[in-house]
């Protein structure tokens, strides 16, 4: 069997799936990339159990077959090709021959039946999403995941595709970020699930370069699959009931806060210039329309800050994680912000001040 | 300069100070024994008599008395004890400030910057024990070298009443032919380990390669190498050091076996509530939850398991505790349980600045905390069972006072 293609495309397909090849050595093929031939195109595949992925690109081959290439050097070997063009050619016992221009590899590939099949999805149950409204719904709450395994639910976004609308939330306890965008009605996808947060990361890598307008998404089996046209992705999902987490947002907030997003996020970021260890503790007074800000360290020293806020509700000195504050004033894109208390031992909501479809709830610190 | 270091070890030291508040019975075997009652019937120590008729700490009375008819078997009076340490200790800082305890017998004195007043290590040594002898009665073996490790070999090689000396000098000869086991830190596991690639003795140890060392030991191989050939450097620790806390634990042995949760709950209460009340003292909070548990065919093992917020609350450990224990005890496949214990490590300054959690009920834990506190106050004023939990009530399987209890800071290197 012999494939060309040019480097162009070879890499990009290499550079595509190789994020899914598995660091484990369980099973040896499943360190390397699937290749299989048809005539004008070549899909490369790989997998480490959890997540799958599989890219098309466009390559001549004399006939169909298949292989398993070794990821590592797979990947460097077509990334460091001196030519435009690059040349794979399969011998007996998957002894694969890469040349290109005056430089050949031969390297030892696995056997193609080791490679374990990748589940075929029913495509009558695609649902199709807007690409940028999924990546804001991924960007706006992937960071607020948890990164222990203690309750292995909180480690994935959780996704509900309701009828009109798809929602997202991520939690780890301490804070959680919820996000509802509309999308076209779809009445026969309703599905609740969770979606490992590595999945969510590299789809998101692949949705910035790809150019279609919209994904499909198919949920099936306690898998989800990703179609972005030449790209596709397939992830277990996580099992598990995940937490109520209507439950643990306010009803209603007695003292509410307008501040300007980026006046409010440089104040903090300083302040925890001085609050990096454990909680990143700042202190934070809210007096009528000014709002201080401190933080210390005890060996260090002190900060304040004071900015301009418009208020009503009362006044109210709360302890926060500056850290769990400055994650979610990023993820919100506007410029005004609305930050909602109770008391400073419950939660605090940030919101867009104009929309309803993001909110972000952080815990406080208790104060001494 | 080479360091001088005395390591000094109370010879019999429960069984002495008995002898010493009961001199009648000075000239007959005794043994300070737990309570058979509470099934703690062992050997704690015993006196030099009872030793020659084969009696070993550790084993039951039964099989002491098998040995030695004429036994006497006395209580343990651990105040007493504690008491003698200190006094010894006092003497002992007549000589250095730097004096580091090694259980309630054992310390080690590093006299490098004395030796101008009092003369040599030997001498401060002779001079030691001879006080110890004459002011308090009680009779002393000490060791002394260049390092805390031999110090410690020597203090074992005569008893009682003796001062060994291991120099740079006769530390071949004299050290060297021992079994591996006497060196400190070498229990039975790294014994056996060592016998498998044919080292029995120190010098053995001492010749090995560290790297065939460390291919059996991991990092102990090197350490132990390093120990066998004289080069421990440990510092011996200034008189008013105090080992950080890093975990507060408790355990008992119950009168009689646990056969299921019910009993289990009720013992995990009272030791959750001691747990609590020392965390409390000494204004801690602890993240991380332990048990351990050990069956009646004497197996144990340990789980843990971390909370959301760190804690000083007793209902919460004892819950948590409980959570952990019905997750991984089978009754069906398990025997009853003759001991439980209860560890609260990954400690944090109580009254730092927490961060909250969703699953917390942040108003209903400061009433608690308030509460424990107060019944905190209630005992002591009026005694520890002037205020109980309902559930204990009527409990007479676990008495508070056969508790262990267990600060853990202790670490040979720093």
């Amino acid at each position: 069997m012999k494939i060309i293609a040019t480097k162009e495309q070879l890499e990009a397909g290499t550079q595509t799936v190789n994020r899914a090849v598995s660091s484990k050595n369980t099973i040896p093929a499943l360190s390397g990339i699937y290749l299989k031939t048809s005539p004008d195109n070549l899909v490369l595949k790989a997998t480490d159990l959890e997540i799958g992925i599989e890219c098309v690109i466009a390559a001549q081959a004399n006939k169909e077959g298949e292989v398993v290439i070794p990821a590592r050097y797979f990947t460097e070997i077509v990334k460091k090709s001196p030519d435009e063009q690059v040349e794979i050619l399969v011998e007996d016992n998957y002894l694969v021959k890469i040349s290109s221009g005056r430089s050949l590899f031969q390297i030892h590939g696995f056997a193609p039946h080791d490679f374990p099949n990748l589940p075929q999805p029913a495509e009558r149950k695609i649902d199709w999403v807007n690409k940028d409204l999924l990546k804001t719904a991924i960007r706006q709450t992937i960071f607020a995941t948890a990164s222990s395994e203690n309750r292995p639910v909180l480690t994935g976004v959780l996704y509900e595709r309701k009828e009109q609308e798809l929602v997202t939330v991520a939690t780890d306890g301490h804070r959680l970020a919820y996000k509802n965008v509309e999308v076209a009605n779809n009445p026969n996808n309703r599905n609740t699930v969770i979606i490992p947060t590595k999945t969510l990361q590299e789809l998101n890598r692949l949705l910035a370069n790809t150019e279609e307008e919209t994904v499909g998404v198919i949920i099936e089996n306690n898998q989800i699959f990703f179609d972005l046209g030449n790209v596709k992705i397939y992830s277990r999902l996580v099992e598990g009931q995940y937490p109520n987490y209507e439950g643990v947002i306010p009803k209603s907030s007695t003292i509410k806060v307008k501040l300007m997003n980026k006046i409010f996020a440089d104040a903090l970021e300083r302040c925890s210039l001085l609050a990096k260890d454990g909680t990143n503790l700042v202190r934070i007074n809210l007096e009528g329309n000014k709002l201080k800000i401190y933080s210390e360290s005890p060996e260090i020293g002190q900060v304040y800050e004071e900015i301009d806020v418009e208020s009503e509700g009362g006044t109210i000195e709360i302890g926060f994680n500056s850290r769990y504050l400055l994650e979610g004033l990023r993820a919100i894109e506007e410029e005004e912000v609305g930050l909602e208390m109770n008391s400073s031992l419950s939660p605090a909501t940030l919101r867009p001040i104009n929309s309803d479809n993001y909110l972000y709830v952080v815990m406080p610190v208790r104060l001494v | 300069m080479d360091r001088v270091i005395l390591h000094c070890d109370l010879n019999n030291f429960y069984a002495s100070v008995e002898c010493l508040y009961n001199p009648e019975i000075r000239d007959k075997p005794v043994a300070v024994c737990g309570s058979q009652e509470d099934r703690h019937g062992i050997v704690l120590a015993k006196n030099c008599i009872a030793k020659k008729y084969g009696v070993q700490t550790g084993e039951t009375i039964w099989q002491s008395k098998l040995k030695c008819p004429d036994l006497l078997v006395v209580p343990p009076r651990y105040h007493l004890y504690q008491h003698f340490s200190k006094l010894t200790r006092k003497i002992y800082e007549r000589y250095t400030d730097q004096i580091e305890s090694f259980g309630i017998d054992e310390c080690w004195l590093d006299v490098t910057g004395s030796t101008r007043l009092f003369g040599s290590g030997e001498r401060i040594a002779e001079e030691i024990r001879q006080t110890v002898k004459r002011e308090l009665g009680l009779t002393l073996s000490i060791g002394v070298s260049f390092n805390k490790i031999f110090a410690k070999l020597g203090s074992d090689l005569q008893k009682p009443d003796a001062v060994t000396v291991i120099s740079r000098n006769n530390y071949k000869n004299l050290v060297w032919p021992l079994p591996a086991g006497s060196l400190l830190y070498v229990g039975p596991a790294t014994r056996r380990r060592l016998a498998r690639i044919g080292i029995e003795t120190i010098g053995q140890l001492a010749a090995a390669s560290p790297e065939l060392l460390s291919c059996q030991l991991g990092k102990w191989g090197e350490i132990l190498w390093a120990f066998a050939n004289g080069l421990d450097t440990s510092p011996v620790l200034k008189v008013d050091f105090q080992h950080p806390i890093k975990s507060i634990g408790n355990s008992i042995t119950t009168r009689v076996d646990l056969k299921n949760d019910e009993e289990v709950k009720k013992t995990f209460y009272v030791l959750a509530e001691s747990v609590a009340e020392r965390l409390r003292k000494h204004n801690f909070k602890g993240f991380t939850v332990g048990i351990w548990v050990r069956d009646n065919s004497f197996y144990s093992e340990t789980r843990q398991t971390k909370l959301e917020s760190p804690t000083f609350l007793s209902t919460e450990i004892a819950d948590k505790a409980l959570e952990l224990f019905k997750k991984n005890y089978d009754w069906q496949k398990r025997k009853p349980i003759r001991s439980l214990g209860i560890r609260m490590s990954d400690l944090v300054v109580a009254d730092t600045a927490i961060q909250l959690s969703f699953y917390d009920d942040v108003e209903k834990n400061i009433k608690m905390e308030s509460l424990e506190k107060s019944i905190d106050k209630i005992r002591q004023r009026f005694g520890s069972y002037a205020i109980q939990r309902a559930i204990l009530l009527k409990e007479k399987n676990i008495t508070k006072n056969s508790l262990v209890e267990d600060v853990s800071s202790f670490s040979y290197f720093r």
